[in-house]
């Protein structure tokens, strides 16, 4: 019986389902997704070509002119510095720490379910309504932090209005903001280590450094990677947070690339260059995303 | 490595490892937590109390009153009921289908695997500005424009969603996919019956992060609903904003409300963050 | 044979209750429907709403469908709706970019059959209506007028020795006032604020206006702001932060600060009248035109307006209807009851009523004294002024660097305005 499996199992149905299966699995969620992103980009594209005017019907072609402003204009070039150093800043700290807390949680301590669900409370509260809290928080005369510093002789900033620290201030927020989100994606993923990995190896006399250099981290790899990627992907991207917070002030300080490609386009009606924008930014993360991908992608043998 | 920290070792150690967890997680959590429990606290505050600066903790003459004005004010009831449609529907599809294709790209070599998939991934890359106006006269086109259909359109499947499916997927052994074959499983029922149980935290990370996600959607829905009829919350609680002053203590108690189900949500997901998968039948 | 006739008739008789009703009906008009966009205010959201009910009431042939969206998202819903041809049929726009709009050919002229239309000139103030007039014709009825105005606390005048019925007239009076009304704890940091502006762009160039600064190269039509007097007003006003430190800016948002009585003259716009009494009903304040840069000096101020302008699709002659009814004189009174803004009707500007009521007269006689900018693009009425006043403020700048920074940014806003205003 075990014979005439294995004789079906090359047999032309089997293999032929094998083939066809993947193309099955991919394309309802390939389809949709694609459906609604790849016309727009494309149309996108099209309108970086020209001074598009969104309020009228005939536009004009102007080939790669936009780009060749854009990549020319010291606001843009400013506002491209912002954005990296608020990725630079937001994406190692804020894995990190996800990852610790994800690790504490992942501890059977009382109580550790309303924990998770407070570090997951600021993915869900809306933005305006932190602003509110955080610009009490990093206020210069009566806000909390201050206030704190002041017990040690820190003598006290203005937090969100001195160009030289808001965009330090509007880091702390983000890396706030995003690590319950990491840290639910890390706790799913430690879910997924099985106890009797740690048990074998405990056996063999391994210590809790090394269990975690050697198993755990290994093991989260592919899941690292994504946070890692997704992270960079957003961070690039980062707009209502700033924009609730300082709405790109103080004297531009933290401008982000998107905030400015949104002020180009919906108030001062530059949908051309927005676009050209949009897509030198696009270049740019995918070049980030290749290299992440080459560092930290090696896949792992799972035996 | 849950149990390695509680079951080891003489009871005292034990206790000290809690009190560390305890130390290094509950300052965290105090700051996590603060700016919604001053929501909480502010959706029974009056506006005179809730614009002082700065800000006071407990309420000084606590209210019922907010709740009340909210519901009076705008039909809340019916757009509460359109964001759990415009939620739920958008939600079990993109976690179905992530689902599937994730399975696709993690366990399968096909031609197209990577140039697909980047493909997929690139298109996360591009900022919204330059693709909504396109997407929204697109959708305009396909007659789309104030319909149900219009709103969850664009929510169907993602890319995140896919991706982290795939990360997920790549972490189950194929020896196990491979005995299934041999015992002569079909295609689909590899997928249905050994990897999506094997999945289970994923699948509620992902249906808790999609839910979330589209709970929230304040931007396309803002361009494409023309009417009361699909108002979803994240579109009426800027009622109580004007341009000079906000009904702050509205916009608390109404944005409370709202969040409620996302929490729900949460701890219903936590229950599929079970551990220990046992794997029988391994080679080791 | 009679059952059967009976039955007979019944049914011809019920066929042609139908048909009548049907026919009726189909002889009723059908409705035109207008829908109409604007920013949202929870105050204007209910006002307009009355006002369509009663409208509708009027005019039994014509529906009005009201979007109210968040004014920071406006242009979001806005521009996508125009690009796909499903815009609204009546909305509000920047009164300076009407003449984008017209040239791009997405709104038309009102109808001008209309009475309000035809008797605009007669009844509103010229700056109200100056950038509605496009090739003779009249594309909007105004809306969202603010000016300048100066607030004041009168207890703490009263606390600082001061006469609250004799708020400042002069540029000096001001400072004098305000430091005066400026108290700091012994560690320096300030307890109470005597003025502030924000560094709020139309405050800036009103300042500006008042001080006779040209703002505008006539010749080449674009912005130029370096003056004497452009240079002086912008000093005058970034002093207060840092030479006479009657403003400081660690103090967070003025009208917190107004609230709160830590704060005792802000310059704001008339709409802040509603703001203050809906946020601080307990708090005593009073409005007064505000002060000139000397004795006999200039009282004018910035007047920025929007347009309810009527899109192409929709139907001319109810969408003006509409607009018209919104801007009506019955209107203007109740806009500026329920949400402060000012009415720009000749009519209204001289009533007895508003001429009496302290906090509204200084208010009707800044609309008198209202000047409009002479460029169309939006960014030079607050952003960019703004922050050529932060440039001072922040990063130590001269006021005259600022000043050609700002004009040349200014230029470059302005071009690319008229790029989009090109025939």
């Amino acid at each position: 019986m075990a014979v005439s499996r294995e004789k079906q199992l090359s047999n032309g149905l089997y293999r032929f389902q094998r083939k066809v299966a993947p193309y099955g699995f991919i394309l309802p969620g390939t389809a949709f997704y694609l459906m609604v992103t790849i016309v727009p980009m494309f149309m996108g594209l099209w309108m970086s070509l020209h001074r598009w005017n969104i309020l009228r019907t005939r536009q004009t072609f102007i080939g790669l002119e936009n780009y060749a402003s854009v990549l020319t204009n010291p606001v843009f070039w400013e506002a491209l510095k912002n954005t990296l150093i608020y990725t630079v800043g937001v994406v190692p700290v804020q894995i990190g720490l996800a990852l610790i807390v994800a690790l504490l949680l992942n501890a059977e301590i009382r109580g550790r379910t309303i924990f998770r669900l407070l570090y997951y409370l600021p993915v869900v509260t809306p933005l305006s309504i932190a602003a509110v809290i955080w610009q009490w928080i990093y206020h210069p005369q009566m806000g909390l932090l201050n206030a704190a510093l002041s017990t040690f002789g820190v003598a006290p900033r203005n937090w969100l209005g001195d160009p030289k620290i808001a965009m330090f201030s509007v880091i702390i927020v983000a890396i706030w903001a995003g690590l319950g989100y990491k840290m639910v994606i890390f706790l799913a993923a430690l879910q997924g280590i099985p106890e009797s990995y740690y048990e074998a190896a405990m056996i063999d006399g391994a210590n809790k450094l090394d269990l975690f250099r050697h198993i755990t981290l290994p093991l989260l790899r592919p899941t690292t990677l994504y946070v890692f990627i997704t992270s960079l992907i957003s961070s690039f991207q980062v707009f209502g947070l700033v924009n609730v917070l300082t709405g790109g002030g103080p004297l531009d300080a933290t401008n982000v690339l998107v905030m400015h490609i949104y002020r180009r386009a919906f108030s001062d009606y530059q949908f051309g260059e927005a676009s050209a924008m949009s897509f030198v930014l696009f270049a740019i993360i995918l070049v980030f995303t290749l290299v992440q991908w080459k560092v930290m992608g090696r896949e792992v043998s799972y035996d | 490595m849950s149990s390695a920290v509680g079951a080891r070792g003489p009871a005292w150690q034990r206790v000290l490892r809690k009190l560390v967890v305890y130390m290094l997680i509950i300052p965290g959590a105090i700051l996590m937590a603060m700016p919604f429990v001053w929501l909480v606290l502010s959706s029974f505050k009056t506006l005179e109390e809730i614009v002082l600066f700065p800000p006071t903790f407990w309420p000084k003459s606590p209210t019922l009153n907010n709740f009340r004005q909210v519901f009076q004010m705008i039909p809340f009831g019916r757009y509460y009921m359109n964001s759990i449609y415009t939620a739920i529907v958008p939600t079990v599809v993109s976690v179905a289908t992530a689902a599937m294709a994730g399975y696709g790209f993690a366990k399968y070599r096909f031609t197209g695997r990577n140039t697909i998939f980047w493909i997929i991934l690139s298109t996360m890359m591009v900022p919204f500005p330059a693709t909504i106006v396109p997407l929204f006269v697109m959708v305009s086109k396909m007659g789309l424009v104030n319909t149900r259909l219009g709103l969850i359109i664009v929510g169907l499947s993602s890319a995140s969603g896919i991706f982290m499916m795939r990360q997920f997927v790549m972490t189950i052994p194929d020896e196990l996919l491979d005995a299934a074959r041999i015992d002569g499983a079909s295609e689909l029922r590899i997928f249905t019956q050994i990897v999506m149980p094997l999945c289970k935290p994923a699948l509620a990370t992902q249906t808790l992060f999609s839910f979330t996600g589209h709970w929230g959607a304040y931007i396309w829905p803002l361009i494409v609903v023309n009417s009361d009829r699909l108002r979803t919350l994240p579109l009426a609680i800027p009622y109580f904003s004007g341009q000079h002053y906000s009904y702050q203590n509205l916009i608390s108690a109404a944005s409370l409300m709202a969040i409620l189900p996302v929490l729900v949500v949460f701890l219903f997901t936590q229950k599929y963050f079970v551990q220990g998968i046992t794997l029988t039948g391994m080679k080791s | 044979m009679r059952f059967k006739a009976t039955r007979l008739s019944c049914i011809v008789a019920a066929a042609l209750l139908i048909m009548s009703f049907a026919g009726g009906i189909g002889f009723a008009a059908k409705k035109t429907v207008v829908t109409h966009w604007q920013h949202h205010t929870p105050a204007r959201a209910e006002m307009v709403e009355a006002f369509a009910a009663k409208f509708m009431q009027e005019n039994p042939d014509i529906e009005i469908r009201l979007e109210s969206i968040p004014e920071a998202d406006y242009f979001s819903k806005l521009l996508p709706a125009l690009a796909a041809g499903s815009g609204p049929d009546t909305f509000q726009i920047p009164a300076g970019q009407i003449l984008t709009y017209v040239r791009s050919g997405v709104i038309q002229p009102m109808d001008v059959n209309n009475s309000a239309v035809r008797n605009i000139e007669k009844e509103f103030i010229a700056p109200a209506i100056s950038r509605m007039k496009v090739d003779g014709k009249y594309y909007g009825f105004p809306i969202d007028n603010a000016t300048v105005v100066l607030f004041y606390n009168p207890k703490l005048f009263k606390e600082a020795g001061i006469n609250p019925d004799k708020p400042p007239t002069t540029w000096d009076e001001l400072i004098a006032y305000a430091k005066k009304l400026t108290k700091r704890d012994a560690s320096g940091v300030t307890t109470q604020m005597g003025l502030a502006t924000g560094g709020y762009g139309p405050v800036i160039l009103s300042l500006m206006m008042q001080n006779g600064a040209s703002m505008w190269d006539a010749k080449a039509g674009l912005p130029s702001f370096v003056s004497p007097q452009g240079i002086e007003a912008l000093k005058f006003a970034t002093s207060m932060v840092t030479d006479s430190k009657v403003e400081d800016r660690a103090m967070g948002s003025r009208w917190n600060a107004f609230r709160q009585e830590k704060l005792a003259m802000v310059y704001a716009g008339p709409a802040m009248i509603g703001s203050f009494r809906a946020t601080a009903p307990n708090l005593e304040f009073r409005t007064a035109e505000v002060p000139a840069p000397r004795a006999g000096g200039s009282q004018s101020t910035l007047l920025t307006s929007w347009a309810y302008v009527v899109g192409k699709k929709a139907q001319t002659e109810a969408a003006t209807k509409w607009v018209a009814y919104l801007t009506s004189e019955t209107a203007q009174k109740e806009w500026i009851l329920k949400t402060g803004d000012l009415p720009t009707r000749r009519a209204l500007l001289d009533l007895p009523e508003y001429k009496t009521d302290p906090l509204l007269a200084p208010c009707m006689d800044s609309m008198k004294k209202a000047l409009v900018a002479p460029w169309t693009a939006r960014a030079l009425d607050d952003s960019l002024v703004r922050k050529a006043y932060e440039l001072v403020i922040l990063k130590g700048e001269s006021p005259e660097a600022a000043l050609k920074w700002l004009t040349a940014e200014g230029i470059k806003a302005e071009n690319e305005q008229k790029e989009l205003a090109r025939p």
